[in-house]
């Protein structure tokens, strides 16, 4: 298959129609060249993103915020509640390049690692990445090595408000963890949320407990505190998710 | 039906960090961006919005408008005797990609490069998180229009950030 430029573009921004998300996939998973492409592309995404979200971190200009001074009497919100908070961004319109990449990514502080075979893009897993095999035929509760001295833990799955099945997971090296939440969209496994700990010593650190708290709010928000019991999980790694969002 | 005084002042409010994101994506300098922020919001606050706008996306549109009309053209001539060619020596490698040790000053030497409406564009899908349909309508096109120059946009940054392949797949990193 023959992909366009535009086609390439689209399908990291999940702007393609279902079918052509999926024969997109299937060929960038297939032609090496094509992902390199795919991950150049994102990775410039991924450049702008960080270089000018820098400007989230000062402070609002005084002029600006007196010009939205409501008149005396009046209140007005102070500010937006942790709008978007970069550790828990929503990866729909951003990018991370294969599960070992991926990790890095969702700590802020890229490691340097293979890509992994496959690739996540644009939330959409690719089917020949490993962490896509894992979110097909794990169980909840258990654990399985992935390339680069990774781990996937599987946490848990749900369905959302809109019927499309969910799981939740870690994905960690020796230092790092990352939690993260992949939805069935289009056929496909895509990533929704993400959000990294440093380990410390044997456990995770408690200092980023903002982020495990907004990570709590947005996997709430999705529909994650109403697991799946065992035995609708087990028809479900059985039938391959099909059915919700498919 | 107009947005009330105290609803502008409201939504504004909770747009401000996002509309100065885009004006630092769009400007490429703090002092720009703020000062797109602040023509922004007086512009908006002066002329108002319709009672149903998302001011998020209206916001997004008039600082964008600004930023082709006013700002951009005056920035343009003060920094036509400074800006240098770009060198081949300029182009970024793949390790600094992943290693996130691009500088603010390269992604801005890279982002000068695309033309204005390709940058708006890519800005607010590619920072801003739009989707086509909401870009085109900040933007004022259609939304192939935003298909095709967000491809063109990313096509030419990544060409700039080109990637040789050693660093890359040389083995992880443990």
């Amino acid at each position: 298959m023959t992909v366009s430029n535009d086609q390439l573009s689209a399908y990291l921004d999940g702007e393609l129609p279902p079918e052509e998300m999926k024969s997109v996939a299937a060929a960038i998973a297939a032609d090496d060249d094509l992902r390199a492409r795919v991950e150049a592309l994102a990775a410039s995404d991924l450049l702008l993103k960080r270089a000018y979200s820098a400007i989230d971190d000062s402070p609002m200009p005084d002029a600006v915020t007196a010009l939205l001074k409501a008149p005396a009497g009046k209140v007005v919100p102070l500010r937006r509640p942790q709008a978007a908070p970069r550790w828990a961004m929503p990866l729909a319109a951003s990018v991370a390049l294969g599960a070992g990449l991926a990790l890095g990514l969702f700590l802020n502080d890229p490691v340097r690692m293979a890509p992994s075979g496959g690739g996540v893009l644009a939330g959409a897993i690719s089917p020949a990445d490993p962490l896509y095999a894992a979110l097909d035929k794990t169980p909840s509760g258990d654990r399985v090595a992935i390339a680069g001295a990774r781990e996937v833990s599987l946490v848990l799955s749900f369905e959302t408000a809109d019927g499309r099945y969910c799981r939740e997971f870690t994905l960690e090296d020796a230092s790092r963890a990352a939690r993260a939440i992949a939805c069935r969209e289009n056929g496909l496994w895509s990533l929704k949320i993400a959000a990294a700990d440093e380990k410390s010593g044997g456990g995770y650190a408690t200092a980023a407990s903002g982020v495990s708290a907004a990570f709590d709010a947005g996997a709430r928000a999705l529909g994650a505190d109403q697991p799946l019991d065992r035995a609708r999980e087990d028809a479900l790694l059985k039938a391959g998710w099909s059915g919700g969002g498919d | 039906m107009r947005k009330s005084e105290s609803a502008l002042r409201d939504e504004l409010t909770l747009a401000l960090p996002d509309i100065r994101r885009f004006a630092y994506a769009l400007t490429g300098a703090r002092a720009d961006a703020d000062d797109l922020l602040q023509a922004t919001v007086e512009r908006i606050l002066e002329k108002g919005a319709p009672a149903d706008a998302d001011m998020r996306k209206w916001s997004y549109r008039v600082a964008k408008n600004i930023w082709i009309d006013e700002i951009r053209s005056r920035r343009v001539r003060t920094r036509a005797v400074s800006e240098g060619k770009v060198e081949i020596n300029d182009r970024l490698d793949g390790e600094r990609v992943v290693l996130g040790a691009i500088s603010l000053a390269e992604v801005n030497r890279a982002m000068e490069r695309l033309p204005d409406d390709q940058r708006a564009a890519l800005s607010l899908v590619a920072v801003e998180g739009l989707s086509y349909a909401d870009a085109a309508q900040a933007l004022d096109v259609p939304i192939g229009t935003v298909m095709s120059r967000i491809a063109r946009a990313r096509a030419a940054l990544a060409d700039l950030f080109a990637a040789p392949k050693t660093p890359l797949a040389e083995g992880a990193a443990e």
